[in-house]
C-alpha cells in the first residue's frame, strides 16, 4: 500500500521535474550551438506551423556568449537592471518599512481597507500606468532613465515590501515589544533598536524577492526603456522582436543565450531564499 | 494620544498615490479627451472614447480581447490549481530526494515570463518535438501549432508552468500546518489513505483562506497576461488588431505600436480603465473575503 | 510609597469579557499573587496595570495618580514574562542595560548598575552571552536583571517560573521572595500554581471569570476560602466538598451527607445556619488532612469504603467512596489498608466549613 503510494509519488515528481527542466535545458543547450541555416530555431531543423522547412545542421560553439558579451553589451544590461532594481527596492524599503511596522504593530480603523487598497494596486492595468507615465516622462525627460524606471517599479515593489515586512515584524513575539515598551523605550527606539535588527534576515529576503520581480519584469521595460536603460528582460527579447520587425535574420541562438544569462541570477536567488519562498510568493500570507 | 501609526503610513501612501492614484486619475481624464502626441494638448470631449471602445470602431477588437483574456484566465488558473495541488500533495511527507525535487519544482518561480514566452512559442522547443514526431516515429506527422486548440493549450500550459509551483508551495504550507495528530487519529481509527485524504487533507486545502487569497492574486495577474501571448503575436497576426492571442494587454501594446493609428493614447487609456474596472470589481469582492489572511 | 489601586475595572476582548468590575488594592511593598485558572482574567489584570491594555471602564491609580491613559513607558513598572522575552540579538549585558540606555543614563552609571545587578543575581559570568547560548534558568535571571536594573516602582511577573523544571522552580521561588524583600519593591505576581502562590505571597488575590473572589493572606485563603471553588482549587489534594442536606432530629441539627453519614453540626457552625430551612442543600468542606480514621463513638464520623490508595512519598492519600462522591484523606506515609474495606472517617469539627451548594459562597 505505502509502496504503491510512493511509486505514484515518484512518477508524478519525475514527470513534473522533466516538465520544468525540459524548456530550460533546451534553451541552455541551444545557447551553445549555432545554426548553419537562416531562420532556424537552434535545432538545425525548422517547422513553420506543421510544415517542415528543411534541415540546416548544427555546430557546437560558445560564440553566442562571446557575442552577448562583446557585441550585445550584455554586462551593460545587467548593470542597468541591477541599478534600477536596487534603487527601486531601496526606495520601496525606505517608504514601505514604516508602513509595514504600522500594519504589524498597531490596531486602528481602516487598516483592512488600506490593505485591500494596497492589493488593488495590482489590479491596475499596466497600461493605465504606462500611458500617463509615457506622457509625463516625455515631458520631464525621465523617459529611458534609471530614475524613471526605479519610480515606476515601485508599483511592483511597494506591496511586496509592505506585506512581506509586515509578516516579519509580526513574527517577533509580542512580549519582546512589550518588554521593550515597559523598559521605557519609545516607539521609535523600539523600531530602531529592537524590531529592525530582528527582521534583518527577513529584509534580505524581501530585497532579493523584489529584485527578482523587477529583474524579470518586461512590459514597463519594453515601453519605457530605450538604448540607455534597457534591462536584461527587455534585452532577451529585443534580439527576437526587433529582428522580426526589422526583417533581420532571426537568430534563436542569441535569444537562448540571452535567456540563459537572464535566468541564472534569478534562479540562484530563488534557491538562496528557499526558506522564505512561500512568504515571498504569497506576499506574506503564508509561512 | 498616539498618532504614530498614521505618521508611519505617510511615505508609503504618498508613493502609492503617485504610482497608483495619479496615473489612474490621469488616465480617466485622458479617456475623456481627444489627445494626439503631436499636439500635446488634452481636450476633454466626453465619453466618445468609451462609446468607440464598447460599441463603435474598436468594439470588435475590444470584445475579442475580453474573450481571449477570459479564456486564458479561466484555463490557466484552473490548470494551475489542479496541478499545483497534485504537486503539493506529492511533495508532502518524508521521502528520498524530496529536497531535490522541491528545488527543481520551484525554479519556474524565478523564470522571467518573457523567457518562457519565447521558449514556449514557435519554434524553439516545438521544432524539437516536431522533429521527434516527424522522424523519430517514422510517421511523418507534426503538431500544427497554428490551430487554436494547440496554441491556446500551449499558452495556458506555459502560464501553468510558471505558476503551478506557487499553488504547490501554498498547498504544501497548508499540509504542513495540519496538526500531526489529525493524521495519527485518522490512522488509528483505521482510515484508509483515501478516507484520510477526503476527511482531513482535502477540506483543509479547499477551506484555506491563504489558497483563496493566492488564487485571487493569480486571477488578477492572469487577467493582465502579456508576455506569453505577446510572444505568439509574432506568429499569429502581428499587425492585425483582434488576433486570437490578443489579451487586453497585448491589444493595448498593439495599439501603442500600431502603424495604422497615430498613438491612440486616449483609446488605450479607455481600454486600460475598462479592463481595470472589470478586474477591480472581482478583486474587491474576492479580497473582502480573502484579505482576512492579513487580519490579526 | 507605591500603592496600586483598581476600582471597577472592566475589559472586554470583542464581546468576551476578560475582567469585570474588578476592585483590587495592592499595598506598598507587598508581594501580591494573583491566582486563578487559565483564561480567568489574571494576565489581563496584570496587563491593565502595566498599561499594555487600557480598561474599558473603571480607574487604575498609582497612589493618587490616575494612570488609565499613561503609556507603559511612563509608569516605571517592569514586567517579567513567561517566555522571558529577552532581546535575541543582544547580549545579556545589553539586555540588562537596555532600560537604562533608552533613558540616556550616563555610561559609567549604566556599567555600575549592570555590575550590581548581575552580581546580585549571580550572572556576572553570563554577561557576554546571547540568549540563545543560555539555559532557561539563566535566561530567567537575565530577564529579572533587566526588570530590576531601573529600580521600578512595581514589578509585574506573568507566570515567570512555569517554563522551568521542577527543581529550578522551587529554587527560584525562594530567590524571588528573598529578592523582593531585599529590594523592598511592590511585586504583583500572576500564577495558576497554588503551591507557588501559597509559598511566596504576602497576600493572594483569587481571580476567576474576570472577578475577584477573595483576597487575603495565604493562611486566610487556605483556611477560610470564601467560596467553594477556591476551596476546591487550593491545597494538595484540594479540600473535599461533600454534598449534604440540612436536617433536624429532635432539636439536633444535622447534616445528611449519605446514607451512612449523618453529621452533627459543631457548635461553631450552628449560628451560621439559623437562616436556613430544613432540606437546604449545602456543601461540607473538609481538608484531607483534617480527616482521620477512627472508631465509632466520636461525634463526627461517617462510614465509607476505601476506594483507592495513592502514595505521594511523604504521605498517603486514601480515597473513600461515600454515596456518589469521593472523599480524600491524607495520612502518614506507609499507611496500610485494603481496597474495599470499610472504615470510620472522623472529622475535626473546628476545621469544617460549609458552603451554599448553589452559590458556592461560604457560610
Amino acid at each position: 500500500m505505502a509502496k504503491r503510494k510512493n511509486r505514484l509519488r515518484y512518477l508524478v515528481l519525475i514527470f513534473a521535474s522533466w516538465w520544468v527542466i525540459y524548456p530550460i535545458a533546451t534553451s541552455v543547450q541551444e545557447s551553445f550551438e549555432i545554426d548553419l541555416g537562416p531562420l532556424y530555431s537552434g535545432r538545425g531543423v525548422s517547422f513553420v506551423g506543421q510544415f517542415f522547412q528543411g534541415t540546416g545542421g548544427l555546430m557546437p560553439t560558445a560564440i553566442n556568449y562571446l557575442q552577448a558579451f562583446r557585441i550585445e553589451a550584455w554586462p551593460r544590461l545587467v548593470f542597468n537592471s541591477s541599478i534600477i532594481a536596487l534603487s527601486s527596492v531601496s526606495i520601496a524599503l525606505i517608504v514601505g518599512i514604516p508602513a509595514a511596522y504600522s500594519f504589524a504593530m498597531y490596531k486602528y480603523r481602516g487598516k483592512t481597507i488600506l490593505t485591500i487598497g494596497l492589493l488593488a494596486l495590482r489590479t491596475i492595468s499596466p497600461f493605465a500606468v504606462l500611458v500617463p507615465f509615457f506622457i509625463v516622462y516625455g515631458q520631464l525627460g525621465l523617459f529611458d532613465t534609471f530614475q524613471g524606471m526605479a519610480i515606476i517599479y515601485l508599483v511592483l515593489n511597494l506591496p511586496i515590501v509592505i506585506l512581506m515586512m509586515r509578516g516579519f515584524f509580526k513574527d517577533i513575539p509580542k512580549e519582546i515589544y512589550e518588554a521593550a515598551f515597559l523598559s521605557g523605550a519609545s516607539d521609535m527606539t523600539i523600531m530602531r533598536r529592537i524590531a529592525l535588527p530582528l527582521v534583518i534576515p527577513g529584509m534580505v529576503a524581501v530585497v532579493l524577492f523584489a529584485f527578482v520581480a523587477t529583474w524579470n519584469e518586461y512590459l514597463y521595460a519594453l515601453i519605457l526603456t530605450g538604448a540607455r536603460s534597457k534591462t536584461v528582460s527587455r534585452g532577451v527579447w529585443s534580439g527576437f522582436g526587433e529582428s522580426i520587425q526589422g526583417f533581420k535574420i532571426l537568430d534563436f541562438d542569441e535569444l537562448n543565450t540571452a535567456g540563459t544569462l537572464a535566468l541564472i541570477p534569478a534562479i540562484v536567488i530563488v534557491l538562496l531564499v528557499r526558506k522564505y519562498l512561500v512568504r515571498g510568493v504569497t506576499l506574506g500570507a503564508a509561512k | 494620544m498616539n498618532r504614530l501609526q498614521y505618521l508611519l503610513l505617510i511615505p508609503a501612501v504618498t508613493v502609492a498615490l503617485v504610482v497608483g492614484a495619479y496615473p489612474i486619475l490621469f488616465s480617466i481624464i485622458l479617456s475623456l479627451s481627444e489627445f494626439s502626441i503631436t499636439t500635446p494638448e488634452i481636450q476633454v470631449v466626453g465619453v466618445q472614447n468609451y462609446i468607440s471602445v464598447l460599441f463603435g470602431e474598436l468594439a470588435p477588437v475590444f470584445w475579442n480581447s475580453a474573450g481571449v483574456t477570459l479564456l486564458i484566465v479561466v484555463g490557466a488558473v484552473a490548470v494551475e490549481l489542479v496541478v499545483g495541488i497534485i504537486l503539493g500533495l506529492a511533495l508532502f511527507g518524508n521521502f528520498r530526494a524530496r529536497s531535490l525535487f522541491y528545488s527543481i519544482l520551484v525554479v519556474p518561480l524565478a523564470v522571467a515570463p518573457i523567457v518562457l514566452g519565447i521558449l514556449s512559442s514557435p519554434n524553439v522547443i516545438w521544432d524539437d518535438i516536431n522533429t521527434l514526431l516527424f522522424y523519430g516515429t517514422g510517421l511523418g506527422i507534426s503538431i500544427d501549432l497554428f490551430q487554436p486548440a494547440a496554441f491556446y493549450s500551449v499558452i495556458i500550459l506555459a502560464d501553468a508552468w510558471l505558476w503551478a509551483p506557487l499553488i504547490m508551495l501554498v498547498t504544501l504550507a497548508i499540509l504542513q500546518g495540519i496538526p500531526k495528530e489529525h493524521f495519527e487519529a485518522a490512522e488509528i481509527h483505521g482510515a484508509s489513505s483515501w478516507m484520510t485524504f477526503r476527511s482531513v487533507i482535502f477540506p483543509s486545502i479547499i477551506k484555506s483562506p491563504v489558497l483563496g487569497f493566492v488564487l485571487t492574486l493569480r486571477v488578477i495577474d492572469a487577467f493582465k497576461s502579456f508576455e506569453i501571448p505577446f510572444a505568439w503575436t509574432f506568429w499569429l497576426g502581428q499587425n492585425d488588431l483582434g488576433s486570437p492571442v490578443d489579451t487586453f494587454s497585448v491589444l493595448m501594446w498593439k495599439l501603442l505600436t500600431s502603424s495604422v493609428y497615430d498613438f491612440p493614447l486616449a483609446a488605450i487609456a479607455t481600454i486600460a480603465l475598462i479592463s481595470t474596472a472589470i478586474i477591480l470589481v472581482f478583486a474587491v469582492f474576492a479580497l473582502r473575503y480573502t484579505a482576512r489572511v492579513y487580519s490579526d | 510609597m507605591v500603592q496600586v489601586r483598581l476600582t471597577g475595572v472592566s475589559k472586554k476582548y470583542g464581546d468576551v469579557p476578560a475582567v469585570e468590575k474588578l476592585d483590587l488594592l495592592v499595598r506598598d511593598r507587598e508581594f501580591l499573587t494573583i491566582l486563578g485558572p487559565s483564561g480567568g482574567g489574571k494576565s489581563t489584570t496584570l496587563r491593565l496595570i502595566a498599561g499594555l491594555e487600557t480598561p474599558d471602564e473603571g480607574d487604575i491609580h498609582i497612589d493618587d495618580l490616575r494612570i488609565n491613559e499613561l503609556p507603559p513607558r511612563d509608569r516605571n513598572m517592569t514586567m517579567v514574562f513567561q517566555n522571558y522575552a529577552l532581546f535575541p540579538h543582544m547580549t545579556a549585558e545589553a539586555n540588562i542595560a537596555f532600560p537604562l540606555v533608552v533613558k540616556h543614563t550616563p555610561k559609567e552609571e549604566v556599567e555600575k548598575r549592570v555590575k550590581e545587578v548581575s552580581s546580585l543575581l549571580k550572572i556576572s559570568h553570563l554577561l557576554k552571552r546571547k540568549p540563545k547560548e543560555m539555559s532557561g534558568g539563566e535566561q530567567q535571571r537575565v530577564a529579572l536583571g533587566r526588570a530590576i536594573v531601573k529600580k521600578p516602582n512595581v514589578f509585574l511577573m506573568d507566570e515567570p517560573l512555569s517554563n522551568l523544571d521542577a527543581a529550578l522552580r522551587t529554587e527560584m521561588r525562594m530567590e524571588l521572595k528573598r529578592l523582593q524583600k531585599q529590594l523592598q519593591t511592590t511585586l504583583i505576581y500572576v500564577t495558576h500554581d497554588q503551591t507557588e502562590a501559597l509559598s511566596m505571597a504576602d497576600r493572594i488575590a483569587v481571580i476567576k471569570d474576570g472577578k475577584l473572589l477573595q483576597i487575603g493572606s495565604p493562611e486566610e485563603i487556605y483556611n477560610q476560602p470564601a467560596d467553594a471553588w477556591i476551596a476546591s482549587f487550593i491545597g494538595n489534594p484540594p479540600m473535599n466538598l461533600i454534598s449534604c442536606t440540612l436536617a433536624r432530629n429532635n432539636d439536633r441539627t444535622t447534616l445528611h451527607a449519605a446514607e451512612d453519614c449523618v453529621l452533627e453540626i459543631p457548635k461553631s457552625l450552628i449560628s451560621k445556619l439559623t437562616d436556613l430551612e430544613i432540606g437546604a442543600k449545602l456543601k461540607l468542606g473538609v481538608r484531607p488532612e483534617d480527616i482521620e480514621i477512627g472508631s465509632k463513638g466520636a461525634t463526627l464520623f461517617c462510614e465509607a469504603e476505601i476506594y483507592l490508595l495513592e502514595s505521594t512519598g511523604d504521605s498517603t492519600v486514601i480515597d473513600f467512596k461515600m454515596g456518589d462522591s469521593i472523599v480524600k484523606l491524607k495520612t502518614k506515609a506507609g499507611y496500610k489498608a485494603k481496597i474495599g474495606e470499610r472504615a470510620q472517617l472522623v472529622f475535626t469539627g473546628s476545621k469544617m466549613l460549609l458552603f451554599d451548594a448553589e452559590t458556592g459562597r461560604a457560610l
